[in-house]
């Protein structure tokens, strides 16, 4: 019986622990930095020159094209290293108008002067995202580099390097062509990577862990 | 026992005393569960087994069939010899179709065309093996006729909302994604990206 029942727990105590995944990618974090961009396409830049692209609810952002504004969302923390260089994505959450005018190197102003706007503005962490630049490896995984900036998009296609035509010719069809030219165009949904952790695994785990309490249980009685 | 505090004791011999009496039904739902569990895991892993059958047929139709299918209905076909995989890729990374084989994400070029084409895939399966890949390893994809031969430039390990890896690009650039910790059974709150770009050197089958 407390064989079957120490199976059963460490089983339960697993799967609420793997239950928990993606938990520690929604930590939060500010921005501020000068407004800049046109409806669906708004960019931050900040006073160190770093731009994020801001998606989510940027609804509210139109009347403050040009203004010094304070962002909360999910994104990269301000001094990660994926925000050293380039373009990093920014969830925007809420967002504080900080001056009516972007000037140079005062980003950090004084927030006395800050005014709120919007229903939606949270406006209330301010939490160093620690762990959104936290990348420890597990124990066997195979060792990677630094995510180098990726280069922005040109601003047209050639077809240099289109696909040379195999044994069979086929009639040559449209490429899905890419939308270079827009700066914020993460074509994912919902401007995060698809999801691509399986629960089968932990079933299959969950599963033998049931049968072998079950068996224990029921060989005890 | 002894340790416990008087109302404790006596509820724990209680449910001692009670215990024989409901152990074999508690074996009993532990072994349905366990079995119900299994049916659902293996029947996962079948569709899964016969999605990739059904679309390995189509896609040898379509390379032997005299007039290629559109470019943008035919089945692609990833290969990667370092870690043995031999994959036919569906459309959309949405979870019904990560079950059935790597997803090429909406909106993004398909595989060879020009741009940013980016395959997902889950870590337990077909993309268990690819954080192996380093510089210089060779990806064949195969589509409606042609073949495309990419070479991995780089690999990464990104936020979830790091959508930068995702963005267009003027280069012939095929990304594959998965979750990382990859040889993991658990929290995966990051994504392996890896990066090939295309060589112009098409091969042949």
């Amino acid at each position: 019986m407390k064989k079957g029942l120490a199976v059963f727990s460490a089983v339960l105590a697993l799967s609420l622990a793997s239950l928990a995944q993606d938990a520690a990618t929604t930590a939060t974090t500010s921005v501020t930095g000068c407004l800049a961009g046109s409806a669906g396409a708004y960019t931050l830049t900040d006073p160190a020159g770093k731009s994020y692209v801001l998606t989510g609810k940027t609804d509210d952002l139109a009347g403050h094209l040009g203004h010094q504004m304070e962002v909360t969302g999910q994104g990269p923390a301000p001094n990660s290293s994926q925000t050293s260089s380039g373009t990093a994505s920014f969830e925007v959450a809420g967002a504080k108008m900080i001056s009516d005018q972007c000037a140079a190197g005062n980003a950090k102003a004084d927030s006395t002067k800050g005014v709120a706007v919007g229903a939606w503005d949270k406006g209330t962490t301010n939490t160093p995202a620690g762990d959104t630049n936290s990348e420890s490896p597990a124990p066997g995984a195979a060792p990677v580099g630094q995510m180098p900036p990726v280069p922005e998009a040109a601003t047209s296609q050639t077809n240099v390097n289109q696909p040379e035509p195999a044994a069979v010719p086929a009639p040559p069809q449209p490429e899905t062509p890419s939308a270079p030219s827009e700066p914020a165009a993460p074509p994912s949904q919902e401007a995060t990577l698809p999801q691509t952790a399986s629960p089968l695994p932990l079933f299959g785990i969950l599963a033998v862990g049931f049968l072998c309490a079950g068996y224990m249980t029921l060989r005890t009685s | 026992m002894n340790t416990l505090p008087p109302k404790a004791s006596e509820w724990a011999a209680r449910m001692a005393g009670r215990w024989p009496k409901c152990r074999r039904p508690v074996a009993f739902l532990l072994l349905s569960v366990g079995t119900l569990l299994s049916v659902h895991v293996a029947h996962s892993y079948g569709t899964m087994y016969a999605a990739q059958r059904q679309l390995e047929r189509e896609w040898e139709h379509q390379q032997h069939s005299p007039a290629a299918p559109p470019l943008t209905n035919s089945v692609t076909r990833v290969s990667i010899p370092k870690i043995n995989l031999d994959v036919m890729v569906v459309e959309g990374t949405s979870h019904s179709s990560l079950l059935n084989g790597p997803g090429h994400l909406d909106d993004t070029p398909a595989p060879g065309a020009t741009g940013n084409s980016v395959i997902a895939a889950h870590r337990d399966t077909f993309f268990r093996n690819i954080g192996d890949l380093g510089r210089g390893d060779d990806i064949f994809v195969r589509r409606a006729g042609h073949a495309y031969h990419y070479v991995v430039k780089r690999k990464a390990i990104v936020q979830p909302n790091d959508v930068t890896v995702v963005k267009p690009s003027p280069q012939n650039r095929l990304t594959l994604i998965t979750c990382y910790p990859s040889h993991y059974i658990g929290p995966a709150p990051q994504r392996l990206v890896v990066i090939a770009e295309r060589i112009d050197d098409s091969f042949h089958n």
